[in-house]
């Protein structure tokens, strides 16, 4: 203790660490408006509170800080090499047990600027700011993030130059690591500011949380691990590399240390919990000889444990096939299967099940199962496409949650269910709710949907729920009642009947009377918004931006003047782009054909909404947006020799194939319908979508469809 | 304390640094290590404070191998090597504050580095930051760092380089008043230093002892081997010549005003040489000739 209590007083002295201390506390305050300093409009004027405020602020500081604190300690180990006073200092004490009190107390000043850090931060919070402090987020923030990015940059770097003895050896390489962190979209990598772009303030971090403890339990056994390498390797007597290890070796203590972290850390990567590699693809497993025609799913949410559990009923009409494949989650364990009303076996391997069927023209195969979602690898808290946690509920159909057979959907698809969760929760049902019933603490909620997909998700929260009556329609519109003022403020439900408006007189009436159209906030853990069926949904960010905003509406002289304005625009666009989805995507089954999607038709009706409310300068910016991105795209080296494709690395390769596919499918298809609607006029234009759009409803609809029914060419649209 | 060497090699590759060293010494000695640049001295005393390990042999301290003890040894160890460096953004104080905790001095802390700030002739700079002294003043705190908890053992490698002549008198002076309860192993290249402190010298060779005695016995030694001669006008070219042949060994050459006078240690006299009374230097020369 003694010897600690002087290094930190050594320490002291030298001023760099109260520099450095100092740096971390102005990273972490100028952190706190990161978000609006990303290139992220999602991300611009979120309103700020406790979540954001500490996480945007732990996030930025700890990206600077853990860099500095690393070279802070490869420097202090380091010292008696460079001043040539190891030897006599080594006389007086064993040489490796003063560099671990070093290290210990470095790790105190770190502990210093944790909480000097978190003070300055909530002072700018509660007296500038004036928001009241959720002290639970700063200690979470600080706690779990912020002081272990710092720990782990001090173990690693201490390990790597205990193992290489080398002062800039070691340090490039916690800038590798540092920068695989920062580049990563596999969570388990980023332990230097985790992958997050933000703490949700719709779902709280319950839906990440976990993965970000995990995350760093992951890299605490990686960077003990490390430095006991190092400590195995350490230079003794002035003997090189092997010597010095036969000699370290006999410490019983420190081989049991690196035995446990070698296998803490294996096992914590290998039996990652909350993700898995998500099938995307499924189009060329699907099996033409059998179609599905009807889906009863009974579900329970358990959102105290993040659990479902149910059974799903699916109804297949069989055409000569012996076999119906289901892409599976993998948190989900299967109870049981039963076809026909028999218990069978079936194979189930990674991400797939497959159930063997009798020769029969009707199957009813009855799933059993439960467990927890595992989401999507690379998507934790950007692009999750399920969750379950305690005050939410965000379950996309591409998930798998509920398991999806790789056959032919029905010309008309029976789906009729419940969900159950508990009863503080609002579900948002597909389809139309029929009814509910109190079970004990939990709500089940019952619905029915005729659909030409069994695309369905759940959604829930603690919501409120506002009908918007829209000429002889209601919309159901779902958000946290914490949303509500910028709701209300920003006028958002009158842009939504706007939109519906627009959409009526231009495409014609929406596809259905019997399920209202359905919106509902979610969390901005996926971003945007989604459309299945007739349920929107759109993330947080779009309803819960800075106070600032409110000028836009309030002030008609403030318009169209900057990077606000440029914030709303998108915004109104994505739910624009998402509401043009009910008719191209749920009414017309658009049939995918890069660059020929439901998308493109989508874009190019919320640029036509936009264009139609705000004018030709604010929808321009989206148009120029389109262009250069496309442009941009068409210059990539590898796209334009796709004969070097095949010579690149697969990763890349995938990446680069699915940025040309989105760019295709979002950029490219819009630019082309609006130069059909050069072509034709705008009028004639938008009166043939009418005519394709009533010919087509319920039905699916080709490209080749289109351009005949919209009178032409493929290279009257094409895009030079 | 007892410091005994038995049978010590140390290899490096396929160099034998240190051959066969056998050694003892008790409390109180004042022991100079003598001997030319790469013989060994350094590698031994790097195996004497625990930095080096031995290919053969072992060094027990107090009866225990000294392998078992490091702990034990650097509680009494006062040590300064030959090229150090010192915290220089710290102030001596600060400084000697510091390694006094290195070293658990926990009672008496300000005395202790009181004392050896008196000892240094520091007190004056004691506020001063190591960066802004001189040369000889750093290694005044160097030594004030190795006096630090009075240790029973206390190596140093050429403490007095860069010493004035006044200082390095003081310190041969201080080592040895302060050898009276400890072992105090001095490595030098002045035999001066030796010659005035030291009650027991080594002379060590290509990784060998040559000698290991008191000084007197080792002048004793050259008794008959060291004389002088002048040399007058052309002869000196021959004369010189002989020492290359390995003959004798010039140790000082003196011009005089008929010729040069050159003392000269010698395995085998010549009779024309002048006999004289050898000193510790000759007798040192007179062991490295012995040993080619």
């Amino acid at each position: 203790m003694d010897l600690l209590k002087n290094e930190i007083k050594l320490m002291f002295k030298s001023k760099l660490i109260m520099l450095l201390i100092l740096v971390s506390c102005v990273a972490v305050t100028i952190g706190i408006n990161s978000l609006n300093m990303s290139n992220d409009f999602d991300l611009f004027y979120i309103r700020r509170s406790s979540s954001t405020i500490a996480f945007g602020a732990v996030k930025f500081g700890a990206s600077i800080s853990a860099l500095l604190f690393g070279l802070f300690t490869v420097l202090a180990l380091d010292k008696d090499k460079r001043k040539r006073s190891k030897e006599i200092i080594g006389s007086n004490i064993d040489y490796h047990k003063l560099m671990i009190i070093r290290i210990l107390a470095i790790v105190f000043y770190e502990v210093i600027a944790t909480i000097i850090g978190m003070m300055a931060v909530i002072a700018i919070q509660k007296f500038v700011f004036s928001i009241p402090v959720n002290i639970f987020y700063y200690l979470f923030n600080y706690w779990i993030i912020f002081f272990p990015s710092l720990l782990f940059s001090t173990l690693i770097v201490s390990g790597l130059y205990l193992l290489t003895d080398s002062l800039d050896i070691s340090f490039i390489t916690l800038g590798v690591l540092f920068v695989k962190s920062l580049t990563s979209n596999n969570y388990l990598f980023t332990w230097v500011q985790t992958n997050l772009d933000i703490i949700s303030d719709f779902a709280g971090i319950q839906p990440v949380g976990k993965t970000i403890i995990y995350n760093r339990l992951l890299w605490i056994f990686i960077s003990v691990l490390i430095f006991g390498v190092g400590l195995l390797f350490k230079r003794r007597y002035e003997f090189h590399l092997k010597e010095s290890f036969f000699i370290n070796v006999k410490s019983r203590a420190l081989i049991i240390l690196v035995v446990i972290a070698v296998l803490g850390s294996g096992f914590t990567y290998i039996k990652e919990p909350y993700t898995m590699e998500l099938i995307r693809n499924m189009e060329n497993d699907i099996d033409e000889n059998i179609s599905l025609t009807g889906l009863r799913p009974e579900i329970v949410f358990d959102n105290e444990k993040g659990e479902i559990y149910g059974r799903v009923l699916y109804d297949f009409i069989n055409k000569g096939s012996d076999s119906i494949k289901f892409h599976t989650n993998e948190g989900l364990s299967i109870d049981y299967i039963k076809v026909n009303g028999e218990e069978i076996e079936y194979n189930r391997t990674k991400g797939e099940v497959e159930v063997f069927i009798p020769n029969m023209k009707e199957i009813e195969i009855m799933i059993s199962y439960g467990g927890k979602v595992k989401t999507d690898k690379n998507g934790v808290g950007r692009g999750m496409p399920g969750y379950i946690s305690k005050d939410s509920i965000y379950l996309l159909e591409n998930s798998n949650w509920i398991f999806r057979p790789l056959v032919k959907e029905g010309d008309s698809i029976n789906i009729s269910g419940y969900y159950s969760a508990p009863e503080y929760l609002t579900v948002v049902v597909p389809g139309r709710l029929i009814g509910t019933e109190i079970e004990g603490q939990l709500k089940k909620w019952i619905f029915e949907y005729n659909s030409h997909t069994a695309d369905i998700g759940a959604f829930a929260g603690r919501y409120e729920k506002h009908e918007i009556s829209f000429e002889d329609m209601n919309i159901e519109f779902y958000y946290s009642p914490r949303h509500k003022e910028y709701v209300q403020n920003m006028k958002i439900e009158e842009y939504i009947k706007d939109m519906m408006k627009y959409y009526i007189e231009n495409i014609g009436d929406y596809y259905s009377d019997i399920y209202p159209l359905k919106i509902a906030e979610v969390a901005l853990y996926k971003r945007g918004g989604h459309s299945s069926e007739n349920v929107i949904t759109i993330s947080e960010n779009m309803l819960n931006r800075d106070k600032n905003m409110y000028s836009l509406i309030e002030d008609e002289n403030t318009q169209y003047r900057g990077m606000d304005i440029d914030v709303f625009m998108s915004d109104l666009s994505l739910i624009a782009h998402e509401i043009a989805h009910q008719w191209w995507g749920t009414g017309v089954k658009v049939v995918e054909d890069s660059p020929w999607s439901s998308e493109g038709l989508a874009q190019y009706f919320s640029y036509k909404y936009i264009q139609s409310e705000f004018g030709d300068m604010e929808s321009s910016l989206f148009l120029s947006r389109w262009e250069s991105r496309v442009r941009e795209l068409n210059n990539y080296y590898y796209l334009n020799n796709s004969e070097m494709l095949d010579k690149i690395n697969e990763k890349y390769r995938k990446s680069l194939e699915m940025e040309k596919l989105q760019s295709e499918l979002y950029y490219l298809m819009p630019i082309k319908l609006l130069k059909g609607e050069e072509v034709l006029g705008e009028k004639e234009f938008l009166k043939g979508i009418e005519k394709v759009y009533k010919n087509y409803l319920y039905k699916d609809l080709t490209y080749e469809e289109f351009l005949k029914e919209m009178n032409l060419s493929e290279e009257a649209m094409e895009f030079e | 304390m007892e410091i005994k060497i038995q049978n010590l090699s140390k290899k490096y590759k396929n160099v034998k640094a240190l051959n066969n060293i056998n050694l003892a010494f008790n409390t109180p000695a004042m022991i100079g290590l003598v001997g030319p640049n790469g013989a060994g001295k350094s590698t031994l005393m790097k195996i004497l404070v625990g930095q080096l390990k031995a290919t053969e042999g072992e060094v027990l301290i107090d009866g225990v191998s000294l392998n078992k003890r490091e702990k034990y040894l650097k509680e009494r160890l006062g040590y300064l090597p030959q090229d150090f460096g010192l915290y220089e953004e710290l102030r001596v104080e600060e400084y000697l504050d510091y390694m006094a905790s290195l070293k658990r001095i926990k009672e008496n802390k300000k005395d202790e580095i009181k004392r050896v700030l008196v000892m240094t002739n520091l007190e004056e700079k004691r506020k001063l930051k190591i960066k802004t002294l001189s040369g000889g003043q750093k290694q005044r705190v160097g030594i004030a760092q190795a006096m630090l908890n009075n240790p029973e053992l206390i190596i140093v490698d050429e403490p007095t380089v860069g010493l004035d002549p006044e200082e390095r008198i003081k310190f041969r002076n201080l080592f040895s008043e302060d050898s009276i309860d400890k072992i105090v192993i001095l490595s030098t290249h002045i035999i001066e230093d030796v010659e005035s402190i030291c009650n027991l010298i080594i002379v060590i060779n290509k990784g060998k002892i040559l000698f290991v005695g008191e000084p007197s016995e080792l002048v004793r030694k050259a008794i008959d081997h060291v004389g002088v001669v002048e040399i007058i006008g052309a002869d000196k070219e021959k004369f010189l010549e002989r020492e290359v042949k390995g003959e004798f060994k010039i140790t000082s050459t003196v011009i005089t005003p008929t010729g040069t006078k050159y003392r000269v240690v010698s395995k085998s006299l010549p009779l024309s040489f002048e006999k004289v009374v050898p000193s510790l230097e000759d007798a040192y020369i007179y062991c490295m000739l012995e040993e080619e």
